[in-house]
């Protein structure tokens, strides 16, 4: 696992993420056109890059957790929705 | 509706873990059988920002001839601090878009909706998050115009 101090923030431009990785603009350019490195795009050159896309190519990404859910939990969840729907419909009623 | 064999099921969740682990920690709940509530939770810690976030998308499926059916869903990103909120809903016979516009709290949050991918629903939430559109209602017509 990758080991490097830096700020933590939400977005970064590419221009920071050179900075930070020691590698060459055209490099992050290069890895957000395929897909590599994802990156939001603000408008036709304007990117910019999550912090949790940053971590990932660092291989220091959170792991997924995965659990089983009841059929008991799920209807609670449904229940839960549906509920609030009713309570919504019937103030238009 | 969409409507998937079962690697492909598995496929759209795995892409879905991809896609949500880059907003933050991901958890997926998953009944097993049919049906089979699915049910993704990303918690968005924000990262030195003001806002954080929380996505909550529940998904149900039915298998029916070999195939699994989407029947319901309901995706939702919830903002902190709040009260801010995006939903689309598909539950109960309809479709519905919840909105709380941060800047009118008190105004009614349930407005008529239409089907969405889940994908789709979370480019909208990242556009969102990244603060490339504004968490409002505009554009949303309330359920009592369109009765």
């Amino acid at each position: 696992m990758t080991q490097l101090d830096f700020e933590k923030k939400a977005f970064y431009t590419p221009g920071e993420i050179s900075s930070l990785l020691h590698v060459h603009p055209s490099t992050v350019r290069d890895w957000i056109r395929t897909g590599r490195l994802f990156a939001c795009h603000l408008s036709e050159r304007v990117y910019r890059v999550p912090l949790g896309s940053l971590m990932e190519i660092l291989g220091e990404h959170e792991e997924v957790v995965r659990r089983d859910l009841s059929p008991v939990e799920a209807d609670r969840i449904w229940g839960e929705i549906s509920n609030e729907h009713r309570t919504a419909a019937a103030r238009h009623a | 509706m969409i409507t998937l064999r079962s690697q492909q099921l598995d496929r759209r969740i795995e892409k879905a873990e991809g896609a949500f682990r880059r907003l933050g920690t991901v958890e997926v709940a998953r009944q097993k059988g049919t049906p089979q509530t699915i049910v993704i939770t990303v918690t968005h810690p924000g990262w030195g920002a003001l806002t954080t976030a929380r996505l909550f998308c529940v998904e149900t499926w039915v298998l029916r001839h070999a195939l699994w059916h989407l029947v319901k869903y309901a995706y939702d990103l919830m903002m902190k601090p709040g009260p801010a909120r995006y939903g689309f809903h598909w539950h109960d016979g309809g479709y519905h878009t919840h909105c709380i516009d941060p800047a009118y709290p008190d105004r009614d949050h349930h407005y008529p909706g239409g089907p969405i991918d889940l994908f789709d629903a979370f480019d909208r939430f990242a556009d969102f998050l990244d603060g490339k559109t504004p968490m409002t209602c505009a554009g949303l017509r309330p359920v009592q115009a369109v009765q």
